[in-house]
C-alpha cells in the first residue's frame, strides 16, 4: 500500500524514524535492530515522557530528543514512527501518527486495548493510506516465514497447536543487546508460600502473561484454528514466579499455552502445530539479541525437512517490512487480520482470567 | 547359578512385545518352551487378569504382561496375589533410564515451577489406551496422580491437570500423530532450570534421554540401549532369582484407579 498524499522517498534514500517511547524495548530491540539496517533508516527523533531518558538515548544515534508526541509527530525529517510507549498509549498514538501523514507506522503489540479501539485505528488508516504494522515478531521472521511457504496443507490437517516458552529474565538479554539507562525497577514479590498466588495477582498474572507473552504466538495460532472466534479456556493456571499454563479449545482444534520465566539461563521457545500426518515445529531465538532467525522442522512420517536458520530475526524483519511499506511497495497486513489477531488475544485473555476465578477450577481446590 | 528359564508367549504378546527378540538376546536366563513354560507372556488386552491367573494356575513362575489397559482394580489385586510372579512390560514406563530419571528428579521438584509432559501414538490409539500407559511413566517417575482431572479428551488426545506436591502446576497432554515416533516426554522446570525426559518407543533399542539442566550447565545423562521390553525381561529374572516378588501390580493398580477416576472407563475381561 503507498500513501499517495506524499511523495515516495528517493529510491536509494533513507527513511527517517521517530520512535514514541525509549525504555528497554526501545533501547534493546529497535535501536540494535535498526543499527543492522543502516541502508535503510536513520534514527532521528526519540520521544520519552523521561526527558534524561530520551536525551540519552538519543544521543546514542544522533537523533533529536523531545518529551512530546506531538513535537516528534511535527518533525518533517520523521518518515515512520515506532510506538513503543505502555500499551493504554497505543491507540491514541498511532492514530495520531497517521493523521499527521507519517509513510508507515510500527506499533508494539498490543496495538489497541479492544476491538472497537482496533476498527477504529483501522479506519483511520485506510482513510489516511498509512501503513500500521503490529510488532508481533514472530510473524515476520523468515524462519517461520520459510515454513509458511513450505507447509502444503497442514492447516487443514491441524488438530492440536502448542506455544511452549520459558525464558530466563529479560535483563539477561537486554544486557547482551545495549547498555540500558532508566531500566524500571522490579517489583519485589509479594511475600507468598511456594507456589500459592493469591486470586486477583494470579488474575493479573494470566492477563499479563497473555497480553505480554503468549500474544507472541497467537497470531501464529490463529493460522492453524479457522474457527478461532469460538475459542474457549478450559483451564488455567500461574507459575511461580512468572509463567502460565492454559488449555483452549476450538470446536476442531485443541491449544495448550505454557510459558515459565525463572532464573535459567536456557531460552526455550517453541511452537508445535500437529496433524495426522505433519507436524510443523518452530524454534524461536530469544528477543532481544541478535541471534538469527527461528529454525523450522516440518515432519511426515519417516522424514523432515528444516528450514533455516536465516540471518537475521522477526524483529529486523518487521522493519524491512516497514521500509517497503513506506515506499509504496508489498502489502500492509489487512486490518481485519490485525484486529481478530487482537480479539483473539483478549479473548483467551479474559477467558483465562475468568476460568481462574471459577473454584473448581483452582489448584487449592483441586488439591484439597 | 541361575536356572535357565523356558518361555511361552501367547500371538499378540509375541507381536506387542517382541518376545522372540527379547529372548533371544538373553540366551542364559531364556530359551523357548517345547512344552509348558516357565515364564508366560500375555497381552494386556482385556481380560488380561484372568489370563495372569490361568496361567499361575497352570504351573508358570513368572508372567509377562505386555502393556495391560485398566481393569478394576479388584481384579489387578486378586491377580497380585497369585504364586507366580508378575511383571509389567510397559510402553514407556519399563524403560531402563527411568529408574535414573526418577533419582535425578528428586533434585528438582521440591522447588518445581511446572511438570509438563507430553504423550505421542499413532492415530487411532485409544485416549484412555494413551492415558495408562502416560500415567504409568508419570507414577514411576515418582509423582502422585491424586490430583489430576480431565480437561479435555477427543479422539485426537486429552489434556490433563493437577499439581505436584508443592502446589506447582502438572500438566498431561496426549496426541495422537504419525508425523514422529512414538514417545512421551516428560519436563520440569524449577527456579533455576531443569530436567527434560523423553522416552521412545520399546519397539527399538533406541535410548531414553535425560537431560539436566542447571546454573552450570546442561548434562545429557549416559544413556542405555536397551529397549523397555528387554529391560523387562532382564528384571523379572532378577526377582526370580532373588526369590521377590515384583511389585508392579500394587503400582499399576493406582495407575489404575486413576484412569478410572479421570475417564470413567474401566476395561472388562
Amino acid at each position: 500500500m503507498h500513501n499517495s498524499l506524499y511523495p515516495e522517498p528517493e529510491p536509494n534514500g533513507v527513511l527517517g524514524v521517530g520512535i514514541l517511547g525509549a525504555g528497554p524495548v526501545t533501547q534493546a530491540i529497535h535501536l540494535p535492530s535498526l543499527a543492522r539496517l543502516r541502508d535503510l533508516f536513520e534514527v532521528r527523533h526519540i520521544m520519552d515522557v523521561d526527558p534524561a531518558v530520551a536525551e540519552s538515548v538519543a544521543s546514542r544515534v544522533g537523533a533529536r530528543f523531545s518529551t512530546s508526541m506531538d513535537e516528534l509527530l511535527a518533525d518533517p525529517e520523521v518518515d515512520v514512527v515506532a510506538i513503543c510507549s505502555p500499551h493504554q498509549f497505543h491507540a491514541a498514538q498511532v492514530t495520531a501518527a497517521c493523521r499527521a501523514g507519517k509513510k508507515a507506522v510500527l506499533c508494539e503489540k498490543p496495538f489497541a486495548m479492544n476491538g472497537e479501539e482496533a476498527a477504529r485505528i483501522s479506519a483511520v488508516s485506510a482513510e489516511t493510506g498509512v501503513p500500521i504494522i503490529v510488532g508481533a515478531m514472530h510473524t515476520f521472521d523468515p524462519g517461520w516465514l520459510a515454513a509458511e511457504a513450505a507447509w502444503g496443507n497442514l492447516p487443514e490437517q491441524v488438530h492440536t497447536i502448542r506455544s511452549s516458552i520459558v525464558l530466563p529474565p529479560n535483563p539477561r538479554f537486554e544486557d547482551f543487546a545495549t547498555e540500558i539507562v532508566g531500566r524500571p525497577e522490579a517489583s519485589a514479590p509479594e511475600a507468598s508460600t511456594p507456589n500459592h498466588v493469591e486470586p486477583a495477582a494470579a488474575k493479573a498474572m494470566l492477563r499479563g502473561g497473555v497480553m505480554g507473552l503468549a500474544i507472541h504466538d497467537l497470531p501464529l495460532v490463529r493460522r492453524f484454528v479457522p474457527d478461532f472466534q469460538s475459542v474457549e479456556v478450559l483451564h488455567a493456571e500461574v507459575l511461580q514466579p512468572f509463567g502460565y499454563v492454559i488449555s483452549l479449545r476450538t470446536a476442531t482444534r485443541t491449544i495448550e499455552l505454557r510459558a515459565a520465566m525463572n532464573s535459567t539461563w536456557k531460552p526455550e521457545w517453541t511452537f508445535q502445530a500437529i496433524g495426522d500426518e505433519a507436524q510443523l515445529t518452530v524454534s524461536f531465538t530469544p528477543s532481544y539479541v541478535h541471534s538469527g532467525s527461528a529454525t523450522a522442522q516440518i515432519a511426515r512420517a519417516g522424514s523432515a525437512i528444516q528450514l533455516g536458520p536465516y540471518g537475521h530475526n522477526g524483529y529486523e524483519g518487521e522493519w524491512r517490512k516497514l521500509a517497503e511499506l513506506a515506499r509504496g511497495k508489498g502489502e500492509a497486513p489487512p486490518a481485519r487480520t490485525l484486529i481478530d489477531d487482537l480479539e483473539f488475544a483478549l479473548s483467551i485473555a479474559d477467558g483465562a482470567a475468568t476460568r481462574y476465578e471459577s473454584p473448581t477450577h483452582t489448584r487449592q481446590e483441586v488439591s484439597a | 547359578m541361575s536356572t535357565k528359564l523356558t518361555v511361552h508367549a501367547d500371538p499378540k504378546a509375541e507381536l506387542s512385545g517382541g518376545v522372540s527378540a527379547v529372548v533371544a538376546s538373553l540366551p542364559v536366563s531364556y530359551g523357548p518352551a517345547a512344552g509348558a513354560a516357565d515364564i508366560s507372556a500375555l497381552d494386556g488386552e482385556a481380560g488380561w487378569t484372568l489370563r495372569v491367573l490361568a496361567a499361575a494356575q497352570d504351573g508358570a513362575r513368572g508372567v509377562v504382561v505386555v502393556n495391560p489397559v485398566a481393569e478394576s482394580v479388584e481384579d489387578i489385586a486378586a491377580a497380585a496375589k497369585t504364586a507366580a510372579a508378575v511383571a509389567l512390560d510397559q510402553r514407556w514406563s519399563s524403560n531402563p533410564a527411568v529408574e535414573g530419571a526418577r533419582h535425578a528428579l528428586q533434585g528438582y521438584l521440591d522447588d518445581a515451577a511446572l511438570l509438563d509432559s507430553v504423550a505421542i501414538a499413532a492415530p487411532g490409539t485409544q485416549s484412555v489406551e494413551l492415558l495408562t500407559q502416560h500415567l504409568a511413566l508419570i507414577q514411576d517417575l515418582g509423582v502422585g496422580l491424586e490430583t489430576l482431572r480431565l480437561v479435555q479428551h477427543g479422539p485426537t488426545g486429552y489434556v490433563a491437570a493437577g499439581s505436584l506436591a508443592n502446589g506447582a502446576p502438572m500438566a498431561l497432554q496426549g496426541i495422537t500423530t504419525s508425523a514422529v515416533r512414538p514417545r512421551c516426554s516428560v519436563t520440569v522446570l524449577n527456579s533455576t532450570g531443569g530436567l527434560e525426559l523423553t522416552v521412545p518407543d520399546p519397539d527399538a533399542a533406541w535410548p531414553a534421554e535425560i537431560l539436566v539442566t542447571n546454573p552450570s550447565g546442561s548434562t545429557l545423562l549416559p544413556t542405555l540401549y536397551e529397549s523397555a521390553h528387554r529391560s523387562t525381561w532382564t528384571r523379572l529374572k532378577k526377582h526370580l532369582d532373588a526369590g521377590q516378588m515384583p511389585t508392579d501390580l500394587a503400582r499399576f493398580g493406582e495407575v489404575a484407579s486413576a484412569v478410572h477416576r479421570l475417564t470413567g472407563h474401566r476395561a472388562t475381561p
